[in-house]
C-alpha cells in the first residue's frame, strides 16, 4: 500500500475515532493528501477500502470511492465498483455524510451517470433512494440527488420512486458550498415536470417547468430552456394558451428563452385561430425541430387538443346544435366522430351535455355542480384544509426568518441606511412584487405589508451574494 | 454641416432611416390588406376633386386611379392638370406614365365610353424641362437666402427663409426635405403663434407622410402653447384680438389627430377628435374637407359609441347636425342606426360603401368599421330580449338564419352577449347567471390558484435562501440536458 | 351479468395489495435473485392493478419497463396488454372481448373484478351522456348481447322503446349527513382561519 494511503487511512481511523468529522472532510476537500489520482493504483484504493468500516469510516470510503470514479476507464470491472458503492450508500452514517455534501453528491452524479451509460437503470434506484434518506433530515428537504433519481425513474420507466419526492412540498434544501450548484436542482425539477407529463398529471408538470423556469438566474441554461418550450406546449394542451410567466422570472429568461423558442412561440399564435388544418400544418413544416426538442409527443396532444377546446367553446354559444353541426364547426370527420369526442369529454368532465341520438342533437348544459349537496361540502373542506396548511407554512417560514441572523442583521442595516440608502437591485424589485402580490391575496386586509417579516426577507436576500 | 444637424429634432430620425419604424408598419399593413377594385362608386369626380388642393388632391386622384378601373382614366387626367400646375416634376412623369398605360389598356379592351381619349398625350418635354430649371434656380435662391439670413442672425428671416424651402420642397414633391426645413424653424420661433405655424406644418407634411407617431405628437405640443389653450378654453373670451389664432387652424389639428387616430386603429379617439371640430371651420383642402370630418366621425362613433354616447355626442349636439347636412345620406345611417332600424342602416352603409373603399384614409378600415357597426347593432338588438326567433334577427338585418347563428355566436365567445344557442329551435336565450354558483366557481379557482401560487413562492423562497442561482460556470451549461434525455422523446 | 359491488368496494380491496407490490418492486430492484416467475407475476399484478384504479398512464409504463424475459414467461401479461390497449382508446367491445381471453385461476378473479368496473363505468358513461342511445351503441357500451337488451334495461331500470333506450341517472346514494354540530365546528374553524 501506498504509504501516501497508509497515512491517509490512518489519519481517518483516528479522527472518525475521535468524532471529529468536519476535520476530516476539510482534510478531503482542501487538499487531498497531495496525492494526484493517477499515482495509486486500483489495487491500493480497494485494499484500503478494506480496511475502512462503511459506517464508521464513512468519510474516508467516500474519498477513496471518489478517487476510484475519477480513474475509472470503462474497460475495468463496474461490478465491483457497484457492490463498493451499494455497500457504501446503504450503511454510511448520516452524521459523517452531512460533513461534506459536495462530494456525497458528486458521488452520487457519477454513480448515476454510469448507470445510466450501462443502460442499468432499475438497479439504481433503489440505492437512491436510501442516498436522499442519508442527506435528509426531512422528508421535505431538496438535495441535489433527487435530480438524478428522477433521471433514472424516467429513463426505466418507474415513476413511483420518484413520486415520493415529487409529491412532496419542498421547505429546505441540503446543499455543500459548490459555487454552482443549480444544475442539481434544474434537473429535478425538469425531470419532475417530464415525469407528472409522462403520468399525464399536467397541472404538476406545468408547476415544476414553471419552477425550472423561474429558478433565479443570470443566464439561461439549456435545462430551462427545454423546460421553457414543455410549458409552453403543456399550457396549450391544459389551457388552450399561453399564460404570462411569473413576474419572478429572471429577466434573462424573459429576453432569451422568448427569441431561441420563436417557433413555440409563432405555435401559440397559430394555436390561436383554432384551426385544426393550420396547426396541422405548422406543426409538419417544423416537425424536425420539435422531433430534435424531443416534443413529437406532446404536439401531437397539442392538435389533439384543438378539437376539445372548439367543443368547449361551443358549449359556452349553443344550447342545442345538431352533431353533424358539431363535426362540421370543429372539423371532425363526422357525427359519429363528433359524438365520440363529446362523449369523451362528458366522462372527464370537461363538458356537460347529454346526447340525443334519435335526434342527432347535443344539448350542452351548465356544471350540474350548484354547490349545495354533502359532498360538494366535503370537497370544499378539504380544499380549505389545504389552503389553511399553506398559510400554516407560509406562517412557519416567516417565523423562521425572523430569527435568522442575517435577517436581523439586514433589517438593522436597513433601518439605519434609512429612506436615502439605495432601493433594491432590480432582482429584489421583482421579487418584492411578487411576494407583495401574493401578501395582498394571502392575507385579510389590516396586515401591513412591512411588519411581515417574510416579504422583507424576500427582498433582501438577493442583495446577499 | 455639423452645427445644422442640432436642429433636426425631429426629423433626426428620418434623416438616419428613411423607412423608418411608423411607416414601414403602415406599408405592411396596407400591402397584407388586398387592394380591392372598386367597381361602382356613386359620386362627380370632377366635384370630389375640387374639395382638395394641393398634394392632398393629387395623393386621392391617384389613389381613387389606382383602386377604381371606371374612373381611372379621368383621375389620372385630373391629377396631371393639377401636377402641371406644380413643380413636382417627378409625379408629372409618373402619372403621364400611368395615364398612358391606362389608356392603352382601355384601346386594347375597346371601351366605348371614352370616345375621343384613343389617342395618346405627348409628353410636354418644354414644361419638364423649364420647370427643371425653375426648380433648380428656386432652390438655389432659397438655400442662399436662407444662408444670408444666418449669417445675419435675424431670427424672424431665418423662419420665414426655412418655412419658404419648406414650401417650395412641398411644391416639388420632395417630402423629406420639406419636413426637414419646416422641423428646422424651431429654434427661431419666437412666439407661441410662430410655435403653432411650425407644429401645423410639420404636421401636415407628416400626414402626408403618414408618419402618425410625429401627427400625434405635434399636434399635442401645438396644442400646449399658450395661444392654443386660451382660444380654446371657451370661460376665457377676451374678444377676437388680432393675435388670437384662428378656430381653423385648432379644427385642423384636432382632425390631424383623428385621421392619426383613425389610421392607428383607435376609433373612438378618432371620433372624438373628429367631433371638437366645427362644420364652419373645417376649411383646410390641404388635408380633407368638411365632408370628409362628418363621414370620419360618424362612422367611428356608430362602430365605438354606445347608445348613450350617441345621443349625447352626435344625435343632441347641435354642432355635428350642421356636418350631417353635408352628407344627408350619413345623417339617414346614423338615424336609423340610434331608431333600430338595422335593416335600413346596414342596406345604407352598403350602398356607400364603394365610395368609403375610395377614400384613402378610410379604405383600409371600412370592413373594421362596418363590423363593428354591425356588432354594435346586434347588441343594442338583442338586449332587451331574454329570447329572440332568430328568424325574425335574420329578417331585421337582412340576412340569413345562418349568418345570424354565426354572428350571435362571435358575439357571445367575445362576452359581448351573454346567451346561448337553441340551434335545434333557432331562438336564442339570454343566460340567466346563477350567481351564488359562480361565486363558487369563481372562489374555488382562486383558492387554487393562491395555493399553486403561494407554494411557488415558498419554493421561490427555499431557494433563494440557499442561494441557487442559475450563474454562468466555466464548465456545467454545455452538458446539461443529460444524455437520457433523447431517449424519452414520445413521452 | 351486470355489476351489482360498488366500484370503491371493489377498488379498495386492492388498495393495500398496490402499495405491497410498490415496495416489493423497490426490493426486487435492488436484486437480482428474484425468480422469473416471481417477476412476472408482479408485474401482471402491479398493471391489473393499476387498471382497476383506472390509472391508464402508470399502467402503460408498467409494461413499457417490464424486462422481455418477464413478458416471454407469462403469456397472460401479453393478454393484459390487450386489454390496457383496448382501455387506452376507450373501445368497450374490444375490452370486453380482450377481458374474454383465458386468465390463469388466480388471476381470474381480478380479471372478473375489472369487468364489473368496466361495466360500472359504462353505466355512468349511457347515465351521464345519454338522453337517448340506440340499442346497438348500448350493446358495446356495455358488452351485452343485442338478444338481451331488453333484460339488460330492466336490471338497470331503463326504459327501452322503439330502438332506443333512456338512460336514467342513477339517483347518487345518499351520503350520510354530517352531523350538524361537526359540521359547526368545521366552519368555526374557518372562520377563525379566515379572520386571524
Amino acid at each position: 500500500m501506498s504509504h501516501f494511503v497508509e497515512h491517509f487511512v490512518l489519519k481517518v481511523q483516528e479522527l472518525s475515532g475521535q468524532g471529529k468529522y468536519q476535520e476530516i472532510s476539510n482534510m478531503i476537500t482542501t487538499s487531498p493528501m497531495g496525492l494526484m489520482p493517477s499515482q495509486i493504483s486500483m489495487n491500493v484504493l480497494d485494499n484500503a477500502l478494506e480496511t475502512f468500516n462503511d459506517y464508521r469510516h464513512s468519510l474516508g470510503v467516500l474519498h477513496i470511492l471518489t478517487l476510484k470514479y475519477n480513474q475509472f476507464s470503462p474497460n475495468d470491472d463496474f461490478e465491483l465498483l457497484f457492490r463498493q458503492t451499494k455497500s457504501f450508500l446503504e450503511s454510511c452514517c448520516k452524521e459523517q455524510v452531512k460533513c461534506a455534501v459536495d462530494p456525497f453528491c458528486d458521488l452520487c452524479h457519477r454513480f448515476t451517470a454510469a448507470m445510466v451509460e450501462r443502460g442499468d437503470r432499475r438497479r439504481a434506484v433503489p440505492l437512491l433512494l436510501t442516498a436522499i434518506d442519508r442527506l435528509q433530515s426531512s422528508p421535505s428537504d431538496l438535495t441535489e440527488i433527487h435530480g438524478d433519481l428522477c433521471q433514472l425513474c424516467l429513463l426505466s420507466k418507474w415513476f413511483e420512486p420518484a413520486l415520493r419526492f415529487l409529491d412532496v412540498d419542498i421547505t429546505n434544501v441540503v446543499r455543500g458550498k459548490a459555487k454552482y450548484a443549480a444544475k442539481g436542482f434544474l434537473l429535478y425539477f425538469y425531470y419532475g415536470g417530464m415525469i407528472y407529463t409522462a403520468l399525464k398529471k399536467y397541472d404538476k408538470a406545468l408547476f415544476f417547468f414553471e419552477a425550472a423556469i423561474t429558478v433565479e438566474s443570470v443566464v439561461v441554461s439549456h435545462i430551462m430552456l427545454e423546460a421553457y418550450k414543455k410549458h409552453i406546449l403543456l399550457s396549450l394542451i391544459t389551457k388552450g394558451k399561453v399564460e404570462p410567466l411569473p413576474k419572478w422570472t429572471s429577466s434573462v429568461v424573459e429576453r432569451f428563452a422568448h427569441q431561441i423558442s420563436k417557433v413555440y412561440h409563432d405555435l401559440d399564435s397559430v394555436y390561436a385561430s383554432n384551426s385544426v388544418n393550420h396547426v396541422r400544418d405548422f406543426c409538419a413544416n417544423h416537425a424536425e425541430q420539435f422531433a430534435r426538442d424531443g416534443n413529437t409527443g406532446l404536439i401531437k396532444q397539442c392538435i389533439a387538443s384543438i378539437s376539445r377546446k372548439n367543443i368547449k367553446k361551443l358549449t359556452k354559444t349553443f344550447l342545442t346544435l345538431s352533431l353533424s353541426d358539431v363535426a362540421q364547426r370543429c372539423n371532425l370527420s363526422s357525427a359519429r366522430e363528433a359524438e365520440r369526442h363529446l362523449v369523451n369529454m362528458i366522462e372527464d368532465g370537461e363538458i356537460y351535455a347529454t346526447i340525443n341520438q334519435r335526434d342527432g342533437m347535443v344539448l350542452f348544459k351548465d356544471s350540474p355542480n350548484k354547490f349545495d349537496d354533502p359532498d360538494c361540502f366535503l370537497e370544499l373542506e378539504q380544499k380549505m384544509r389545504r389552503y389553511m396548511d399553506v398559510a400554516d407554512k407560509v406562517k412557519k417560514l416567516s417565523e423562521n426568518i425572523q430569527v435568522d441572523p442575517l435577517f436581523i442583521n439586514k433589517v438593522g442595516a436597513n433601518e439605519e441606511e434609512g429612506a436615502a440608502g439605495p432601493g433594491p437591485g432590480s432582482v429584489s424589485n421583482k421579487l418584492r412584487s411578487g411576494s407583495l402580490e401574493r401578501r395582498t391575496a394571502l392575507n385579510p386586509p389590516g396586515r401591513s405589508a412591512d411588519s411581515d417579516p417574510l416579504f422583507q426577507y424576500l427582498g433582501s436576500t438577493t442583495e446577499w451574494y | 454641416m455639423l452645427p445644422r444637424m442640432r436642429h433636426l429634432d425631429l426629423p433626426q430620425q428620418v434623416h438616419n432611416q428613411p423607412n423608418q419604424e411608423p411607416m414601414v408598419v403602415d406599408e405592411a399593413e396596407a400591402t397584407s390588406e388586398e387592394v380591392v377594385s372598386v367597381l361602382n362608386p356613386t359620386f362627380e369626380l370632377e366635384m370630389y376633386a375640387a374639395q382638395y388642393t394641393g398634394l392632398a388632391k393629387l395623393n386621392r386622384l391617384l389613389f381613387i386611379a389606382d383602386r377604381c378601373p371606371p374612373m381611372r382614366i379621368e383621375a389620372l387626367r385630373l391629377a396631371l392638370d393639377h401636377v402641371m400646375g406644380t413643380l413636382n416634376v417627378n409625379k408629372y412623369q409618373e402619372v403621364f406614365r400611368k395615364l398612358c398605360d391606362a389608356l392603352q389598356a382601355a384601346n386594347a379592351q375597346g371601351v366605348p365610353d371614352v370616345a375621343d381619349t384613343y389617342e395618346l398625350p405627348q409628353v410636354d418635354a418644354h414644361w419638364v424641362d423649364s420647370r427643371l430649371k425653375q426648380v433648380a434656380l428656386k432652390t438655389e435662391k432659397l438655400d442662399n437666402d436662407l444662408k444670408n439670413y444666418k449669417a445675419n442672425s435675424i431670427k424672424e428671416s431665418i423662419r420665414r427663409g426655412t418655412d419658404d424651402l419648406g414650401e417650395h420642397y412641398l411644391d416639388c414633391g420632395d417630402l423629406n426635405n420639406a419636413l426637414r426645413s419646416f422641423a428646422r424653424a424651431r429654434d427661431y420661433c419666437t412666439s407661441g403663434r410662430h410655435v403653432i405655424d411650425y407644429c401645423l406644418n410639420v404636421t401636415r407634411v407628416s400626414v402626408y407622410l403618414q408618419y402618425w407617431q410625429h401627427v400625434e405628437s405635434y399636434v399635442t405640443k401645438a396644442e400646449n402653447t399658450p395661444e392654443v389653450i386660451i382660444a380654446t378654453s371657451a370661460t376665457t373670451q377676451a374678444g377676437p384680438s388680432t393675435d388670437s389664432v384662428s378656430p381653423t387652424i385648432i379644427d385642423k389639428l384636432r382632425c390631424c389627430r383623428g385621421i392619426a387616430a383613425l389610421a392607428t386603429k383607435k376609433y373612438k379617439k378618432a371620433a372624438l377628435h373628429f367631433l371638437q371640430a366645427n362644420a364652419y371651420n373645417c376649411d383646410f383642402p390641404d388635408i380633407m374637407a368638411a365632408r370628409d370630418v362628418a363621414m370620419y366621425a360618424g362612422l367611428c362613433a356608430l362602430a365605438s359609441f354606445d347608445r348613450a354616447e350617441l345621443a349625447r355626442n352626435i344625435i343632441n349636439q347641435q354642432n355635428f347636425k350642421q356636418f350631417l347636412e353635408l352628407d344627408p345620406q350619413l345623417r339617414d345611417i346614423i338615424q336609423y342606426f340610434y331608431e333600430s332600424r338595422y335593416g335600413q342602416c346596414l342596406a345604407l352603409l352598403d350602398s356607400i360603401q364603394d365610395n368609403l373603399l375610395l377614400d384613402i384614409y378610410l379604405a383600409p378600415h371600412v370592413s373594421a368599421l362596418y363590423g363593428q357597426i354591425r356588432k354594435r347593432a346586434w347588441i343594442q338588438y338583442f338586449s332587451p330580449y331574454s329570447s329572440a326567433d332568430m328568424n325574425r334577427m335574420a329578417s331585421a338585418f337582412n340576412t340569413t338564419v345562418q349568418q345570424v347563428e354565426e354572428e350571435i355566436m362571435q358575439l357571445i365567445l367575445d362576452n359581448q352577449i351573454q346567451a346561448r344557442i337553441d340551434s335545434q329551435n333557432k331562438i336564442v336565450y339570454a343566460r340567466d347567471v346563477d350567481q351564488r354558483t359562480t361565486t363558487f366557481q369563481k372562489c374555488v379557482e382562486i383558492g387554487d390558484e393562491l395555493e399553486r401560487r403561494t407554494k411557488a413562492l415558498m419554493l421561490r423562497a427555499t431557494l433563494i435562501k440557499h442561494r441557487i442561482v442559475v450563474k454562468c460556470p466555466p464548465r456545467m451549461m454545455a452538458t446539461c440536458i443529460v444524455n437520457g434525455e433523447r431517449e424519452n422523446k414520445n413521452l | 351479468m351486470l355489476a351489482t359491488e360498488k366500484p370503491e368496494d371493489i377498488r379498495w380491496r386492492y388498495a393495500s395489495k398496490l402499495s405491497e407490490l410498490e415496495r416489493l418492486e423497490v426490493d426486487r430492484a435492488g436484486r437480482d435473485d428474484t425468480p422469473l416467475e416471481a417477476l412476472a407475476d408482479m408485474y401482471f399484478h402491479l398493471m391489473a392493478i393499476y387498471l382497476i384504479k383506472d390509472d391508464l398512464p402508470n399502467a402503460k409504463f408498467v409494461w413499457k419497463r417490464a424486462p422481455d424475459p418477464v413478458k416471454r414467461a407469462l403469456p397472460a401479461f401479453k393478454l393484459l396488454h390487450q386489454v390496457f390497449l383496448a382501455l387506452w382508446g376507450r373501445q368497450f367491445p374490444a375490452v370486453y372481448t380482450a377481458l374474454q381471453a383465458p386468465w390463469p385461476p388466480a388471476m381470474q378473479a381480478t380479471m372478473d373484478d375489472l369487468r364489473s368496473l368496466t361495466v360500472h363505468r359504462a353505466t355512468s358513461i349511457l347515465a351521464k351522456t345519454y338522453e337517448n342511445v340506440a340499442a346497438e351503441d348500448f350493446c358495446s357500451f356495455l358488452g351485452v348481447n343485442p338478444p338481451d337488451v331488453e333484460k339488460a334495461c330492466a336490471e338497470l331500470g331503463w326504459r327501452f322503446e322503439a330502438g332506443y333506450i333512456f338512460p336514467t341517472a342513477n339517483v347518487s346514494s345518499e351520503s350520510e349527513a354530517i352531523p350538524s354540530e361537526q359540521q359547526l365546528a368545521k366552519l368555526t374553524d374557518f372562520v377563525s382561519f379566515l379572520e386571524c
